[in-house]
């Protein structure tokens, strides 16, 4: 059984009393313990939303969230203060989430002390170990978060969600703020700590090559649903679904480029259309570069094209030739 | 018609410092490099690098308490940092034009599409029909129901669709230089691959020189044919895209270039480059990368390289590129 377990969720924001925007229509991932798993989508997909959902920091509608076996959207007072113990996040932007006015060490100190991770004579001891975890130094805890360069502070937000020894992370773009040499330093960390720690792993980011890296499987969202899932390598190798075709074909890569290929480009017409637009059929079939009059009726299955590899598209089979 | 080939652009030994209460900031600190009509070229680096402020300084636009300490920058003939205001006003944004990160911070949110883009029309080209003009721009620029478009104000647009207003308004004087900024940075994966066609198509009807100012090595291999490293104020490697890429001498392009996940490469481990980017109020003796170089020595700590040639193209600011 997987250890985070969402099945056909929908979540909605309201816009006014009697409109509302659908932001995750019906989509359903697992997630097994120990497992690092990627969610990629263009902004606006949905995929910061997702995780709200499963955190419960936003109303889930229709559907089910299970965690170990237990209904997430069940759970209330001390039993959701536990799961969010047990479940922790690392944002885009740790100075957006650290509060100015606490020393990096009472900040942490607070994360031990709410969820009585050890005593309060031991908890400075543990925040200067939290922060060596993390490439920081024990000294480090006196200074206040406008002191540290970018990198540092990811380290101070990562030491911050390991505090409390969770035994899942969701990080949602933990790398997108940083400059490229940092950014390989703080994936590193979380790779090593991911696999010195064992926490389950959901990764949310917008750059396809840090996902390959990063993780082993892999969910390309758009407009609010799961479009492929497989293992990395079989999604990135033999893509399933034209949307992924073509995010993979926009990337401009390097060993692409030096082997003569560039990045294909205005593959795809147009822009992801609003969350509130009414699309029926296929969500993808406005800027699809195969849709026919049936993507345009009917709303594709999903498909399983080899194992542990499905997409939702009703010509799954015949994306390699795009 | 622009002749292709023949210098366009000369920059020697630029310097731009920033008045602080104690020693200036020397931003960019010696650079040079040249730019033939019609070409491509990047300049690639990391935050405080020093590229920004380098484009800035093409046509005299970095703000007060910088200021250019030595160097000559020669556009056309004239050396832009010796000319008198009225002078420059003829070229900013008639010969040279800008377009930056964010469109939307850049575009003015009172005023209409139409009326910005008219602005530099009035400006540059007297005597042209404004409304005309600014039309077959916006046309130009791929901006579906251009007429319409014109009395939209920037928020009423997506963030692909604002970048393609600014291209518009840079292109309404046919500059013979453009400078895209990070051009694509704050866009998702498509619509950054929309612009860089539209870009590219642009060029070779327009035949301009284009300087990419960028962080992404990806989007350097995809475009440009000549590229320089840029760190702390220095240019450290320069040559042909395909030499800098395949054959890099500097440790700093070598770490960056270790420091990119690729999109289809085996998953090993990323090296990435240790420490962080200095501080551009306290850089370091000698080469300024020696603290975080795995090849430093005394020598390095002490004396800055100057530039070696490694091939007709290729050259490289590092006592031990051998």
């Amino acid at each position: 059984m997987p250890l985070l377990e969402i099945n056909d969720l929908y979540v909605s924001y309201a816009l006014s009393r009697d409109r509302k925007v659908q932001a995750v229509k019906g989509v359903s991932v697992a997630v097994e313990r120990g497992e690092s798993v990627g969610l990629v989508g263009e902004s606006g997909c949905g995929k910061s939303t997702l995780a709200s959902a499963v955190m419960r920091l936003v109303p889930a509608g229709r559907g089910v969230i299970s965690y170990n076996g237990v209904n997430v959207l069940g759970l209330r007072g001390k039993g959701l203060f536990k799961f969010r113990g047990k479940m922790q996040m690392v944002f885009q932007d740790p100075y957006g989430s650290l509060n100015p006015r606490l020393s990096v060490g009472s900040a942490l100190e607070e994360c031990l002390a709410v969820h009585g991770i050890c005593s309060r004579v031991e908890r400075s001891g543990r925040v200067g170990e939290l922060l060596q975890t993390v490439g920081l130094e024990r000294s480090h805890a006196a200074r206040y978060p406008h002191e540290f360069s970018g990198g540092q502070r990811q380290r101070i937000g990562i030491a911050r969600a390991l505090a409390v020894n969770p035994e899942f992370i969701i990080a949602d773009e933990p790398v997108s703020a940083l400059d490229v040499s940092i950014q390989a330093q703080i994936l590193n960390l979380l790779k090593d700590l991911q696999e010195k720690k064992k926490f389950s792993f959901l990764f949310i980011a917008h750059d396809l090559a840090v996902v390959r890296y990063m993780c082993a499987r892999i969910y390309v969202m758009y407009l609010g649903a799961i479009m492929e899932t497989g293992a990395t390598d079989d999604v990135y190798l033999r893509p399933a679904h034209p949307y992924t075709r073509v995010l993979l074909d926009a990337v401009p890569d390097i060993d692409r480029a030096l082997a003569g290929r560039r990045s294909k480009r205005a593959a795809l017409e147009g822009e992801m259309p609003s969350l509130s637009a009414h699309i029926g059929g296929c969500p993808f079939h406005p800027r699809c570069p195969l849709a026919k009059p049936i993507c345009r009726a009917e709303v594709p299955e999903t498909k399983k094209v080899a194992a542990g590899h499905f997409s939702r598209c009703h010509f799954a089979g015949e994306i390699q030739s795009l | 018609m622009i002749k292709t080939g023949e210098t366009l652009l000369a920059v020697n030994g630029l310097k731009v410092y920033f008045r602080t209460r104690a020693e200036p900031i020397r931003a960019v600190d010696g650079v040079d490099f040249n730019l033939a009509n019609g070409e491509t070229a990047a300049i690639v680096g990391e935050s405080g690098s020093g590229k920004s402020v380098t484009a800035m300084a093409l046509s005299r636009l970095v703000p007060a308490p910088g200021y250019y300490a030595g160097g000559e920058v020669w556009f056309n003939g004239v050396d832009t940092l010796k000319l008198g205001l009225g002078e420059l006003q003829k070229i900013r944004g008639a010969d040279i034009s800008y377009i930056f990160q964010e469109p939307s911070s850049s575009l003015n949110p009172v005023f209409t599409v139409g009326y910005q883009i008219g602005e530099a029309l009035r400006l540059h080209r007297r005597g042209v029909n404004v409304r005309e003009e600014a039309l077959r721009l916006l046309n130009m620029v791929g901006i579906a129901d251009a007429r319409h478009r014109l009395g939209s104000y920037p928020h009423e647009l997506s963030g692909g669709m604002q970048q393609r207003v600014m291209i518009a308004m840079a292109l309404a004087c046919r500059p013979k230089l453009l400078v895209a900024d990070e051009p694509t940075t704050a866009l998702d994966v498509t619509v950054q691959s929309q612009i860089l066609e539209l870009l590219t198509r642009l060029q070779h009807e327009f035949g301009m020189a284009v300087l990419l100012i960028t962080h992404n090595l990806g989007i350097v291999a995809d475009m440009a044919r000549r590229v320089s490293v840029m760190y702390a104020g220095r240019i450290v490697e320069r040559g042909l895209t395909e030499e800098i890429l395949s054959a890099p001498r500097h440790p700093y392009t070598r770490g960056l270039l270790a420091a990119v996940p690729r999109l289809y490469s085996d998953n090993k481990r990323m090296a990435g480059i240790p420490g962080t980017v200095p501080n551009p109020a306290a850089l370091p003796a000698g080469c300024k990368f020696h603290p975080r170089c795995p090849l430093a020595t005394d020598l390095c700590r002490q004396n800055e390289p100057v530039e070696q040639k490694v091939s007709e193209t290729q050259g490289v600011k590092c006592h031990y590129w051998k």
